[in-house]
């Protein structure tokens, strides 16, 4: 999961940015032009990691049922039906990492057909009709996709949040509030 | 009449008689609140120094000629309105390209560079469907889903700066084919449905895809709002995994492409 | 004029005047772009290249040049006038005695546009094709405001308040030509409509 972000397009830009500086920002005078970088290899050399960012995302498909687990058990671990409020956190916490995951942009090509020259052509599908359906799902997930970035970073610390919420009822530093009983 | 006044900046350089060029101030009266910074400009050529050279055509953020760094921001002259801006303005050519003089800069870089792009490549079939049994209307016919894509690209007016913005395009100067404008042009290509040339690898290699960290200066400067760094560069970098580092992809595609006739440029 | 082609907006369309309705041009440069490609191609493929001589492309030069030169008139301010003189008495509606008084003006600013000149070299500078243009500018101009008085009627995108009827002697085009220093005039009936045009068409459209 950790390697997922890290080789997300979305972070690129802000750690490319902001850590590396490369560049700081797009004005003239803002974006450090003169300092003697060492490194200006873009994304190759090193950073031609960034090219499995695709394979990092299969691997965090079977990761996200779990979030939807913990909200099942943190409802009934209890032996009864009990909705709390840290229920209902993990739940908005699932849906948005499930977002994220599914607005990725390598999930855009290989998935939801970015990478096909076209949509419902002869020459190129052999099913023209499950093509056109296979082009509005292009399109709902291009719309997702437009929100990449403010969903990673709205995920990232829902997750942080969440984790020491977590901990915090863990150690009864206060009540879990409970909602439905 | 007028109700402020601002003070343009302005970058004066004749590589001919100048060592380097210098900023000179000129006081221009804003008559109305609609005023750009191309008027502004204007002004200081037709009342104060007729000798200060620009470029511009249509004013109407169409031909993209008047490209400038206004503030130190890559932007239109004409489609930045100086009330957006404060009461002194600075207005230099773009940087990434040599300047002829003045404000005006040399961009025939560019079109070289355009030039070395894989052209569009007719799918054979399309030439005659008879002989495979079908209708010319219906190989010709291309989907809504598919213009949606290719039009976007379409929109570029080639003002040149995502270019100038790109940091890439600054660092490796000799010979480098800088992502943004020229790979709109090659994605509108790519994703063409009647092209059957895919570009990818070329662009990796020779174009230099592999630089560009998805640092998304380009996207912001456009004044089209084409979405260079999402709809452009990230495909075509997803189309290059496809091609050279993903070998399961690659195995798939290469059967796919067989199958169609598409070739890799 | 021999080997002269034209097609789309400089040859004045087939619909004439001042129209730009949507749509129309690009049907007009469409049909006689082809039909004028196509002849000025055979045209050409027939025809030796035309010789120049030297000495008269080295009068261009020097006459281009001659714009060069510091401490005259601002061709940019000349521009304005005619730019105002032109918006507030040749526009849409039109009435004689504004028609007469341009037309004093552009004589006057054609005498100004003689002392002409700009500072700066031949590099990108946009006062000497101000300079250059401002001369195209006023013929134009003086040929607009010449012909505009000359018709008597209101027709199309002109119309004159005096004479704010169509006019069925004006069935005419006005054409205009150099002689000396001066611009001469006259008239050209228009051709009749064919029969099979005038059965799509009302009778206003062609009278
Ligand atoms: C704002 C606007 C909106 C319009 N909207 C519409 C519309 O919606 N629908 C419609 O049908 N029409 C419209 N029109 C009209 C239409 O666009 C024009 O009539 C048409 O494009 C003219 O085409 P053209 O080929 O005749 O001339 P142009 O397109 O003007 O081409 C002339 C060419 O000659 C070149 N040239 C000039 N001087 C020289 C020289 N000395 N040497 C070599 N080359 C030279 C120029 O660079 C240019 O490429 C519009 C016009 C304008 C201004
Ligand atoms: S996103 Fe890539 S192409 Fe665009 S400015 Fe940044 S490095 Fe250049
Ligand atoms: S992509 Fe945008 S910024 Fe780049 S040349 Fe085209 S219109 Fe200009
Ligand atoms: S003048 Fe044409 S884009 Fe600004």
């Amino acid at each position: 999961m950790g390697l997922f972000r890290l080789t997300c397009y979305a972070y690129r830009k802000d750690y490319h940015r902001h850590i590396f500086s490369h560049p700081m920002a797009c004005r003239a005078d803002v974006r450090h032009e003169n300092t003697k970088r060492k490194y200006n290899g873009g994304e190759t050399r090193f950073f031609r990691v960034e090219n499995v960012h695709r394979y990092f995302m299969y691997a965090s498909w079977p990761i996200i049922p779990f979030f939807f687990y913990d909200v099942y058990v943190s409802i009934t671990y209890k032996g009864f039906a009990e909705l709390s409020l840290g229920s209902i956190i993990l739940l908005i916490n699932a849906i948005f990492v499930t977002l994220y995951t599914f607005s990725c942009h390598s999930l855009r090509h290989v998935t939801a057909g970015g990478g096909a020259e076209c949509f419902g052509c002869v020459f190129n599908q052999s099913q023209p009709r499950s093509s056109a359906r296979w082009g509005g799902f292009f399109r709902f997930q291009s719309a997702l996709n437009r929100h990449h970035e403010a969903l990673a970073w709205t995920s990232l610390s829902l997750l942080i949040f969440v984790d020491l919420y977590i901990r915090a009822l863990g150690v009864h530093m206060f009540p879990n509030i409970i909602l439905i009983h | 009449m007028a109700d402020r006044e601002v003070t343009l900046s302005i970058f004066r350089f004749d590589p001919e008689k100048d060592k380097e060029g210098r900023f000179v101030d000129y006081k221009v009266p804003t008559v109305e609140g609609g005023m750009v910074v191309l008027d502004a400009v204007r002004y200081v050529q037709e009342k104060i120094d007729t000798t200060l050279a620009i470029r511009w055509n249509c004013k109407a953020a169409r031909c993209g000629s008047c490209s400038a760094e206004i503030n130190n921001r890559p932007a239109l002259m004409c489609k930045t309105r100086i009330d957006t801006l404060g009461d002194r303005i600075t207005v230099a050519p773009m940087r990434a390209f040599p300047v002829i003089r003045d404000l005006v800069t040399d961009v025939d870089e560019n079109y070289r560079i355009m030039s070395k792009i894989p052209k569009f490549t007719v799918r054979k079939e399309l030439m005659n469907p008879e002989a495979e049994g079908k209708k010319h209307q219906d190989v010709w016919r291309i989907q809504q889903i598919n213009v949606e894509r290719a039009k976007e690209f379409k929109k570029c007016i080639e003002c040149f700066l995502c270019q100038d913005v790109c940091h890439v395009v600054r660092e490796h100067k000799s010979g480098y084919f800088g992502p943004p404008r020229h790979i709109v042009k090659a994605a509108s290509l790519d994703m063409h449905p009647l092209d059957i040339v895919n570009r990818a690898k070329f662009l990796n290699e020779e174009g230099g895809l592999g630089y560009c960290n998805i640092t998304k200066c380009c996207q912001e400067v456009c004044p089209e709002h084409i979405h260079i760094t999402d709809n452009a560069i990230i495909p075509e970098k997803e189309r290059a995994v496809d091609l050279q580092y993903d070998p399961l992809m690659h195995a798939i595609k290469r059967r796919l492409m067989k199958k169609r006739g598409e070739t890799v440029a | 004029m021999p080997g002269l082609f034209a097609a789309g907006e400089v040859a004045c369309g087939l619909h004439g005047g001042a129209n730009r309705l949507g749509g129309n041009s690009l049907a007009d440069i469409l049909v006689f772009g082809k039909r004028s490609g196509e002849a000025a191609a055979k045209y050409a493929s027939d025809k030796k290249i035309a010789e120049i001589e030297d000495s008269e492309v080295q009068e261009e030069i020097n006459r281009v040049l001659s714009y060069l030169k510091p401490g005259g008139v601002n061709p940019y301010l000349l521009v304005d006038e005619l730019t105002e003189t032109m918006s507030n008495k040749v526009g849409i509606v039109r009435n004689g005695p504004d028609l007469e008084s341009a037309l004093q003006k552009i004589l006057e600013l054609k005498e100004e546009y003689k002392k002409v000149s700009v500072p700066g070299g031949r590099k990108y500078n946009h006062g000497l094709f101000t300079a250059l243009e401002l001369g195209n500018m006023l013929i134009a101009a003086e040929a607009i405001v010449r012909s505009a008085i000359m018709r008597t009627e209101s027709r199309g995108a002109h119309t004159r308040k005096d004479y704010p009827k169509k006019d069925r002697n004006w069935l005419k085009n006005i054409i205009l030509w150099k002689e000396g220093d001066t611009m001469k005039m006259d008239t050209v009936p228009v051709p009749e409509m064919p029969e099979e045009l005038k059965k799509l068409v009302k009778p206003e459209v062609y009278q």
